[in-house]
């Protein structure tokens, strides 16, 4: 009976369609500047221009303990990068922090102690805030941090089509020495800087 | 055929025709499948047979992105400024060394997958309650972690970095086991989740991969002393030391 | 495929032929409706609603819709209210100081940015709900200075929309009332525009001189 014949084949039609469409989806060249972040690179020290937001890494520091609130303790040594935004025309959340060693193991910061993931940034002002990376010794050398306003999520998710600032530390195995098992390195969280802001100095 | 008397039978409309359009062999073979799917999400997949590898004190094991080994059990009246909630009981202490071995950062908060509360030890949940020896690795208690160097929380764990963490649960005033049951559960690392909606994180199976009975340092003890004046922070507040 | 005809004979073409017709129409609606832009009209997360906007000196009138939790008003509880507040500028110069506050984050003003003194006018019913004002300064190049993010204000000043020492954010009794609030910009730039906001989307544009 061609009525049942003629059901079967709109029943079949809807699978094989979907099946279809994924595979041709997939098959499609996925072109990689099409998801991937545009990356800024910079030094410390230097102001690097993201577009949303201008960032100055100010200094890095590396310690085997922290002291914000209340001592930490490093499991392997502690990064300690400090840093200040500016946002260009609004209020942002900044939420991006990562540590990426030389062979391509990545990071994430913690706020253990008196440490920041995020914070937010305004125009007019520079906003400080002091990212701590717990990571073990032999990742210092040649390390970068990749710091953005979104945050990493699923294979950086948050940053797609979005800029990043690749900041090179500048870090060897000689800084491990520095680390030492003094004191604990002071830190403390994000607040405006009301001083000389880094970038404006030459404007004048 | 008679379309129009339903114009649009909606799904459930369709599935009744094409269960009334299969002979007698179609529709046994259409339940049977319906039966094994319906009991797919209670586990009618899972391998039945007890196949956990032997778990020893001081031995490292493989858990997801951790390298996990587990130093010994502690039974204590306080760990530092830690108490149990109710001033009756004690707390139990799993003692481990955690190492992340993969190339990306882990949640510490999945050491509570990975880490179970032990069995046969009278650990009792937020409200008191006994655990009983048979509940699924998922629906037991969670534990309190702290960082032993610093008494302090920890929240990542990056690659290559190793710490001796703390997981502590309560535990029955009253219970004084010898030796308890240590299990690992494993995790799953889940690339691309359903619908591409959760990908990249790992996902825990809450089946026991590795067992072992660890004997437990009854309250008092010497081990018991040093490992609350290690986990302490320097707070002197150590309530075993007598 | 077997050609079904319905009981007045028409074939499948004829029947669905205005269909055919409009296709090539929702074919380019659905294509321009494939813009990231849109996302303002259906989930406007941002300050993309300009309600009014007044010249220099005259007054805007606010209106918004809002989703009232019930915090301030129980009786106005997961109902949708309408937030009706009439605003006109005062004055905006720039400051010298800044505002006493315990909770201020910045006490002093920064090395490169000016504080702006903003005074307002308002006009609202008695016990309009005011909660998340917030005053904004716009440079031509459209620079928001004093958004409040997610934090709280940096300087430690209340709800700007408020009368200075107000502890709630309910419209007062008088009907109309001045407030003062300081909001700080890079230096060197002249705001030329006010913007009132009580969150996204809508917002009041003022014009300054």
């Amino acid at each position: 009976m061609s009525g049942r014949r003629s059901r079967w084949r709109t029943i079949l039609f809807v699978p094989v369609a979907i099946g279809a469409a994924t595979w041709f989806v997939t098959q499609v060249p996925q072109d990689a500047g099409v998801d991937q972040p545009f990356e800024v690179e910079g030094a410390v020290g230097e102001t690097v221009r993201l577009g949303y937001a201008d960032l100055t890494v100010t200094d890095v520091r590396v310690a085997q303990r922290i002291d914000g609130e209340g001592v930490a303790q490093a499991g392997g040594v502690f990064v300690v990068v400090d840093a200040v935004w500016e946002a260009a025309a609004r209020t942002l959340s900044i939420g991006g922090a990562e540590l990426v060693d030389a062979e391509e193991r990545t990071h994430a910061a913690t706020d253990r102690s008196g440490c920041a993931t995020a914070t937010s940034a305004a125009p007019a002002y520079g906003q400080r805030i002091t990212y701590c990376f717990d990571v073990a010794p032999d990742a210092l050398e040649g390390a970068h941090v990749r710091l953005g306003r979104g945050g990493e999520g699923e294979s950086g998710a948050f940053q797609r089509r979005d800029a990043v600032a690749v900041v090179d530390l500048g870090l060897d195995e000689a800084a491990l020495d520095e680390a030492g098992a003094g004191e604990a390195l002071r830190v403390e969280g994000p607040a405006p800087v009301v001083d000389a802001r880094p970038g404006t100095e030459g404007d004048a | 055929m008679k379309h129009a008397r339903n114009a649009a039978p909606g799904l459930s409309g369709v599935a009744r025709n094409l269960f009334a359009s299969l002979g007698t062999t179609g529709k046994v073979v259409t339940g049977a499948v319906a039966a094994v799917l319906a009991a797919t999400p209670f586990g009618a997949w899972n391998a039945v047979a007890d196949d956990a590898v032997p778990l020893s004190a001081g031995t490292p094991v493989e858990v997801g992105p951790y390298e996990v080994l587990i130093e010994k059990v502690v039974s204590t009246r306080t760990l530092g400024d830690v108490r149990p909630l109710d001033p009756a009981d004690k707390l139990l202490v799993v003692v481990a060394e955690v190492t992340n071995t993969s190339d990306l950062p882990a949640h510490a908060y999945q050491l509570a997958d990975i880490v179970p509360a032990p069995v046969g030890a009278g650990v009792v949940d937020r409200e008191g309650r006994p655990v009983a020896d048979d509940v699924a690795t998922g629906d037991r208690p969670l534990p309190d972690r702290y960082n032993i160097a610093d008494a302090g929380d920890l929240d990542v764990v990056n690659p290559g970095v190793t710490y001796r963490v703390a997981l502590v649960w309560n535990q029955d005033g009253d219970a004084a086991p010898a030796t308890a049951r240590v299990d690992l559960a494993g995790l799953d690392w889940i690339d691309e989740g359903f619908a591409g909606l959760d990908d990249e994180y790992w996902l825990p199976t809450d089946e026991i991969t590795h067992s072992g009975r660890f004997d437990v340092e009854p309250p008092g003890s010497a081990g018991d002393d040093g490992e609350a004046g290690g986990a302490d922070g320097g707070s002197g507040s150590t309530g075993t030391d007598a | 495929m077997t050609v079904s005809t319905d009981r007045n004979g028409r074939g499948w073409w004829r029947r669905n032929g205005v269909w055919l017709a409009v296709l090539p129409l929702l074919i380019a609606a659905a294509a321009a409706a494939w813009s990231f832009r849109l996302v303002n009209l259906w989930w406007p997360t941002e300050l993309v609603d300009e309600v009014d906007r007044a010249d220099v000196g005259e007054t805007a009138r606010f209106v918004g819709e809002y989703y009232d939790l019930g915090l301030v008003d129980p009786g106005l509880a997961n109902t949708w209210v309408t937030r009706e507040v009439d605003v006109r500028v005062l004055d905006v110069r720039t400051a010298e100081g800044l505002p006493r506050s315990v909770v201020a984050q910045i006490d002093r003003v920064p090395d490169g940015s000016t504080a702006w003194r903003v005074e307002l006018e308002l006009t609202a019913e008695p016990g309009t709900d005011l909660g998340s004002c917030q005053v904004i300064l716009l440079t031509a190049d459209g620079t928001r200075y004093g958004e409040r993010g997610t934090g709280s204000d940096p300087l430690g000043q209340g709800n700007p929309c408020m009368p200075p020492d107000s502890l709630d954010s309910v419209a007062p009794e008088d009907g109309t009332w001045q407030t003062s609030t300081v909001v700080l910009t890079r230096a060197g730039d002249t705001p030329d525009e006010v913007w009132l906001s009580f969150g996204s989307p809508h917002y009041v544009t003022l014009d300054l001189p």
